[in-house]
């Protein structure tokens, strides 16, 4: 690995985006959740019935400052990057005419794409070490479901950046944070294979992301 | 005078360039941009212009031949339009690195991604290449006037520049590095005609702070602004080159000729995209004819530049009024 | 140095002649280099070309001489080939004061007339 790699990423990103994105909104979604779950306590004490589909409910509903990633990345890039994702991105005929700027485009991107595994994965830790207590809550379901959330989050980014425009890219997150919120509650009720299937079909999307990523400047040298 | 004969090396030899895109194909045998000069490069929209450039410059591999830099010493070679051939592009990017600190490419569209702050600009120039002068370029952009400074604690967009300015800002871009051609897309059209004088100074400067081993290639539709320092001109027309010359030849090869409207219809079969009223013809000839044209009463002229693309741009373009 | 750029004269023409004038005049010394091709194109504001080409005109004129790598110094000029540059500009104001008084209908011995009170008043 270069050793300019992260100089290249601070330079490729503008201090607001790096400010908002590595600090302000995993504050907000870690905040957000224990708000929540301030509020789901007094409902549980109520006295819900303890079956797996209110788990799954709870469980979600303390998520879902987490879960809203899904939305939020593929809005972020289209409002500080101007859709770097989208797979035609005018402006990169300055980094095409040097040697480098492939690679300082692509190192840019890649840790941009590892923050947001990495982003997420602290905000899962921190959340499933102070959240969960007293719930029907495994670690191996606890995995999955952030497993599935990072391939949910690529299938949003690749969807939007495939969409082209800021309507269709609103819409197709949307609905992928619809579908992964029914996943997370339903997640609890169905069997086992379900879950090893999603990890895979997830770690397909993730790396098929990564892969197109590489690919991306690349592209812009061609007609495509 | 025959300037053929001049001892010019070639700044970029073009050989066997074909890039098909629809029904458009751009085919280019063999081209050559004499070194030390400016070289101009003028055609109608879609006459290919920019793919060339492009193609040139290093920023489309999408082609198959090849552009010979520098005598041979240095080259681009098309990786093709099959997309199953391309593999690894990596290779070829590293292998071509010294000639690409040697040219300095401009283009009007899609330059500089739009988020970038001109701090940004500033800061990826250094990585991106190693000549990169930044004194050199805080020079530059401050006596182009180039409104790069910040505003309260916010540094300018590049978006938020106006297409005058974020030529400018290009231009500043590829003159703080110390390069030995200069391919410029259009550089003339954004800017005012106060600029674009300045231009042609910049063009100049360029050429002369290391006579004969720089060389400026641009493509315009300004003809009549940038002609004063067009050294070579190359006319293109529907993917291909239709002439080419020293301007001093083009001026000798062929004559601008004023017949009344008696004459129109002797003299419009020597014309090449002639222009006629109730009033006259004129049109350009090649100066062989010269000796009929006066037989004829006309009046002989030494056109401009601009007179000889429009005529040869006129004979040929699908454009009716 | 002036140069017209719309006067109908080609501009490496009326750059020739403005150095072969001042060379014949003595401004410009023998041995003395003309000004780089290029600074000269970027002075004046054309293009390399056109001054590339009035330096050749003067230097098929013998009056500038080519140095590989060093630009074109002012040759050394004979006392016969002044006299014959100036002759020749002789003529050429003669045979223009002959056609303006063609126009004139000025008659042959008018003309001498012309001439010979002229040379008298300079003579003064």
């Amino acid at each position: 690995m270069k050793k300019n790699i992260f100089r290249e990423y601070s330079i490729f990103t503008s201090p607001l985006y790096r400010l908002v994105m590595w600090l302000l909104i995993p504050g907000c979604q870690i905040g957000g959740a224990f708000v929540m779950k301030d509020n789901l306590d007094i409902l549980r004490n109520v006295g819900l019935p303890q079956d797996d589909f209110a788990t799954g409910m709870i469980v979600f509903a303390i998520l879902l400052p987490a879960v809203l990633s899904v939305f939020i990345e593929p809005l972020s890039d289209i409002f500080f990057m101007k859709s770097v994702e989208r797979k035609k991105i005018g402006g990169m005929v300055y980094l095409n005419s040097s040697s480098k700027g492939r690679g300082f485009f692509e190192s840019a991107v890649i840790i941009d794409a590892l923050r947001k595994l990495l982003v997420n994965g602290s905000i899962f830790l921190v959340m499933y070490f102070g959240l969960f207590d007293g719930l029907n809550l495994d670690i191996c379901r606890y995995v999955t479901i952030f497993i599935t959330l990072l391939g949910f989050l690529c299938l949003g980014l690749y969807l939007s950046r495939m969409g082209g425009t800021f309507m269709i890219s609103v819409m197709s997150s949307l609905l992928l944070l619809y579908v992964y919120a029914g996943y997370i509650i339903v997640s609890f009720m169905l069997p086992g294979w379900v879950d090893v299937l999603a990890i895979v079909l997830s770690c397909v999307i993730i790396v098929f992301y990564f892969f197109d990523i590489h690919k991306k400047l690349e592209r812009s040298y061609f007609d495509e | 005078m025959d300037m053929k004969n001049c001892e010019f090396k070639n700044a970029i030899h073009v050989s066997n360039v074909v890039k098909k895109y629809n029904s458009f194909e751009l085919n280019i045998n063999e081209l050559c941009i004499p070194e030390g000069l400016a070289t101009a490069l003028i055609g109608e929209n879609g006459a290919g212009k920019s793919t060339f450039l492009n193609i040139i410059s290093g920023t489309r591999l999408d082609y198959k031949g090849t552009v010979n830099f520098f005598e041979d010493e240095e080259a681009f070679k098309g990786i093709g339009q099959d997309k199953k051939n391309r593999g690894n592009i990596d290779p070829f990017l590293k292998t071509t690195e010294k000639l690409r600190e040697r040219i300095g490419f401009t283009s009007p569209n899609d330059f500089f991604l739009p988020e970038w702050t001109v701090k940004q600009v500033k800061d990826a120039s250094k990585l991106l290449f190693s000549n990169f002068d930044e004194e050199k370029y805080d020079r530059i952009v401050s006596d182009l006037d180039i409104p790069v400074d910040k505003i309260g604690k916010k540094w300018k967009k590049v978006s938020e520049l106006s297409d005058g300015n974020k030529m400018k800002l290009e231009l500043a871009t590829v003159l703080a590095r110390d390069t030995d051609i200069l391919i410029l897309d259009e550089p003339a059209s954004p800017l005012d005609p106060l600029m674009r004088d300045t231009l042609c100074d910049m063009i100049q400067s360029y050429i002369e702070s290391k006579p004969g081993k720089r060389s400026v290639f641009f493509s315009t539709h300004n003809i009549a602004d940038m002609e004063k320092i067009t050294d070579y001109a190359i006319i293109m027309h529907k993917g291909g080159v239709i002439e080419q010359g020293f301007t001093e030849d083009l001026k000798e090869k062929y004559i601008m000729v004023k017949g009344d409207e008696k004459v129109i219809s002797e003299l419009k079969p020597l014309m090449i995209g002639s222009h006629e009223s109730s009033m006259g013809i004129e049109g350009l000839v090649l100066s062989e004819n010269r000796d009929k044209c006066e037989a004829m009463g006309a009046v002989c002229e030494v056109p401009t530049l601009t007179e000889i693309s429009v005529s040869l741009m006129k004979q040929r373009s699908k454009v009716r009024i | 140095m002036i140069i017209l750029k719309n006067s109908g004269v080609p501009i490496y023409q009326q750059i020739a002649n403005d150095f072969r004038d001042r060379i014949l005049k003595g401004e410009i010394e023998q041995g003395t280099y003309l000004p780089s091709i290029r600074s000269l194109a970027k002075d004046l504001k054309i293009s390399v070309i056109t001054t590339m080409k009035a330096y050749e005109v003067l230097e098929e004129e013998g009056i500038i001489q080519a140095v590989q790598g060093k630009g074109f110094y002012v040759n050394a000029q004979d006392a016969e080939m002044m006299r014959e540059q100036h002759l020749r500009k002789v003529e050429e104001a003669l045979s223009e004061a002959i056609q303006a008084a063609k126009v004139a209908k000025m008659t042959r011995e008018e003309l001498v007339q012309t001439l010979e009170s002229l040379l008298d008043i300079d003579e003064l």
